[in-house]
């Protein structure tokens, strides 16, 4: 069983009507999207660091400092060397890359790039402008796993958490609106109504957190990454029990289970046989509240189980489900529970 | 106790060599791997050498993986991951293994080809094949894949020090008993944006990379892949496993400063952590395999970092990259390949095209141009990368 608790959530979802594209500008899919058109990175962060830091990257910006903020952690130099990041991604901002990249073949000389925006093609330019702007100088991660990004996270979080290489760590990811990202979709998933956001959770020590006075709002029970056949329901089931035994939790005690649809008929068909042969209970989908999140999705299921759990004050017996997978090959299983009783 | 872990299979699909072999001969006698650019058309760049690896025919190593399917990044991960596992004399198997491979870029060639395509002809709905393979997650999937065992599979995407926290990572997962075997390693692909964007920070070399010489220029973007074998030293032991060298420790800092400028104070702090964590004193230290980019700036904060935690008579610290170029996500990869080979092997893999000293540098050994015949007890990996992501490695003689 896992011990590390979840003592703040920062979250930034898109506004609750999707759009379709406005006409002019860069060509759109014409299937509307959920955008965050309320995102004011400018007024959120200032303009500098809107400026020189792409979408996907103020939007994880945002989400680690309402995370911070929730969880009342002030940043010192008694701290900051304990406290690190690992956000999740699928590769870093296509949007970024792609803009910055674009230079090599539109301007005269094939390196008249813009030097400025050179980060913002590094897969792990989030997570370090996190660390840059909130002065976080423990272990700073990026992990790529695509659909499972927000889990595979949360994954590395633990395990970096559990050999004391820090505290406390702002674990989540991001995912923008972009032209790229729009277009790729368009490929692969003709039709999917796509969204946009952050997600940031707080994730320490129990130990951690008493002697910092929060409360924690959520555990983590465990959580499971792996590579597998995900058109096989029997190893989506094998990898949701192996993930609640970790977790000492019976199948019958599961009150929330979050799925995502991946867009693959035969993988969502054993995902739902899967997941079905071992818990009961209706799935949740919030693909029509905030579109699909892509990398930003799990994690942005990850903070609405927490706030679920803190709302409605959970046992530590009962557990929420948050279950991702990626047609590529891989799936991965957050359980998580309302906190123990003797640190709530 | 603590579990102890070993290395026990090197798998470096390299410019310098494919498979261990190759790799270590070449680290010995200091051969150069960098070459005028074939894989994107150089027209307009006045920087055109990197460090490909134009021996990579990812058919001829690959047993399961259909290269068609899959973009270049993961075929050097995948296949890097077969030689070392064959290296290792392990069967493959999922059960109680992890895979664990860092990366830069990701899979920056099928991205450049969607620009491309996007520049040339309007935005619209891309090929299916480069919006199938463009995602740096598949990395990890390619090798387990390859490998054909499903267990836990992480693409570490921290840049440039992307092969320790990957090789960290599964020691991590080793000691606390998740697993007891794991793939580690990195990959990267020499790709148009990168080099282009090394060519306007101005930290390209012309045709050497020099790291600590005087006149030091800059980088060679380079490419590859790099797997290590990691298991327990019990394990290793009980199925008679030829062991490389111990894994000691490792430590992670960040500098929360600059995206791109790295910091000593950050580096030495994780040096010292790094140290702490493997139990062991800087005076036991008899090799660093530098992080030495060869740019004026890195080779210098590495070199005052090393000296605030050494003292003015550091051990000799070599930069593998005057050899290979800058291979991204493998770079610290091949630099712990380096590291274990040194101990192995016992001698210090030198620093080629080292010409004038650097007075700056005062009180460093490069290992100048030549290898170095020597016992190797602990030696130190260091990894640095943007977004200020700092990673070092410890390994020692296992006794």
């Amino acid at each position: 069983m896992n011990l590390s608790v979840f003592t703040g959530v920062g979250l930034v979802e898109p506004d609750p009507e999707p759009t379709v594209p406005a006409p002019g500008g860069v060509p759109l899919p014409a299937t509307a999207a959920y955008r965050a058109a309320g995102f004011d990175p400018v007024a959120l962060l200032g303009r500098r660091t809107a400026r020189f830091n792409h979408r996907s990257t103020t939007l994880a910006l945002a989400a680690c400092g309402g995370a911070l903020a929730d969880a009342g952690i002030e940043v010192t130099d008694g701290n900051a060397d304990g406290i690190g990041v690992t956000l999740g991604t699928t590769c870093g901002s296509l949007a970024g890359t792609v803009e910055f990249g674009w230079d090599t073949f539109a301007q005269e000389r094939p390196h008249q790039v813009n030097p400025a925006t050179f980060p913002n093609s590094v897969l792990n330019t989030a997570a370090g402008a996190a660390a840059i702007r909130f002065g976080l100088r423990g272990p700073n991660s990026t992990v790529a796993a695509g659909p499972l990004a927000g889990l595979a996270a949360l994954r590395h979080a633990e395990v970096t958490l559990r050999a004391h290489h820090a505290d406390t760590i702002l674990v989540g990811a991001a995912e923008e609106l972009s032209a790229p990202l729009a277009w790729v979709a368009e490929t692969l998933r003709p039709g999917v109504v796509l969204g946009e956001g952050a997600a940031v959770l707080v994730l320490e020590r129990p130990d951690v957190a008493a002697a910092g006075g929060r409360t924690p709002v959520a555990r983590l029970a465990a959580v499971v990454s792996r590579a597998e056949d995900v058109r096989n329901p029997d190893t989506v089931a094998a990898a949701v029990t192996a993930a609640l035994a970790r977790a000492e939790a019976p199948p019958g005690r599961v009150r929330l289970l979050a799925l995502r649809h991946t867009g693959d008929a035969v993988v969502d068909a054993a995902q739902v046989a899967g997941v079905g042969a071992v818990v009961s209970i209706e799935p949740t989908h919030v693909e029509d509240r905030i579109g699909d999140c892509a990398s930003a999705h799990a994690a942005m299921q990850l903070a609405g189980v927490v706030r679920t759990i803190r709302a409605e004050r959970w046992p530590a017996a009962d557990v929420a489900l948050v279950v991702a997978v990626d047609p590529d090959g891989a799936l991965a299983v957050a359980v998580l529970s309302g906190p123990a009783g003797e640190l709530s | 106790m603590r579990r102890r872990v070993v290395v026990t299979g090197i798998g470096p699909v390299s410019n310098i060599g494919i498979g261990v072999t190759d790799f270590a001969d070449s680290l010995r006698s200091g051969r150069s791997g960098v070459g005028p650019i074939t894989s994107f058309d150089t027209t307009g760049f006045e920087r055109v050498v990197a460090g490909e690896v134009p021996g990579f025919r990812p058919e001829r190593l690959l047993r399961r993986l259909d290269p068609a399917r899959w973009g270049r990044s993961s075929l050097f991960a995948a296949a890097a991951a077969r030689l070392a596992v064959d290296d290792a004399g392990w069967l493959p198997t999922g059960d109680r293994a992890a895979v664990v491979i860092g990366t830069t870029s990701g899979e920056a060639v099928p991205i450049v080809e969607l620009t491309r395509g996007w520049h040339d002809n309007g935005y619209g709905p891309p090929e299916r094949g480069l919006a199938t393979t463009f995602a740096a997650s598949r990395l990890a999937l390619a090798v387990t894949q390859e490998l054909g065992i499903s267990c836990e599979a992480v693409t570490m995407a921290t840049a440039c020090a992307a092969g320790n926290y990957a090789i960290g990572h599964a020691f991590d997962l080793i000691v606390s008993g998740e697993v007891d075997v794991a793939v580690a390693g990195g990959a990267d692909s020499v790709a148009r944006f990168t080099h282009a964007g090394f060519h306007r920070l101005g930290a390209l070399a012309a045709q050497r990379c020099q790291p600590f010489d005087a006149r030091r220029s800059g980088i060679l973007t380079a490419e590859g892949g790099i797997g290590l074998v990691l298991e327990t030293l019990d394990g290793a032991a009980a199925r008679g496993a030829r062991i490389y060298a111990e894994v000691l420790g490792y430590a992670m800092t960040c500098d929360a400063t600059h995206p791109v400028a790295p910091d000593a104070d950050s580096i030495a702090r994780c040096m010292r952590h790094a140290h702490k964590r493997s139990d062991v004193d800087p005076g036991q230290v008899d090799y660093v395999c530098a992080h030495g980019t060869g740019t004026r700036t890195n080779d210098l904060v590495e070199s005052n970092a090393v000296r605030a935690v050494f003292g003015e008579r550091p051990p000799p610290m070599s930069s593998i990259k005057s050899m290979l170029g800058h291979t991204m996500g493998a770079a610290s990869g091949f630099g712990a390949s380096a590291c274990v080979l040194a101990i192995h092997h016992g001698f210090l893999p030198p620093t080629v095209n080292h010409l004038d000293p650097d007075p700056e540098l005062a009180g460093i050994d490069p290992v100048a141009n030549f290898s170095r015949a020597t016992t190797v007890t602990v030696a130190q990996n260091n990894g640095f990368a943007f977004g200020g992501n700092n990673a070092i490695v410890m390994f020692g003689r296992v006794r």
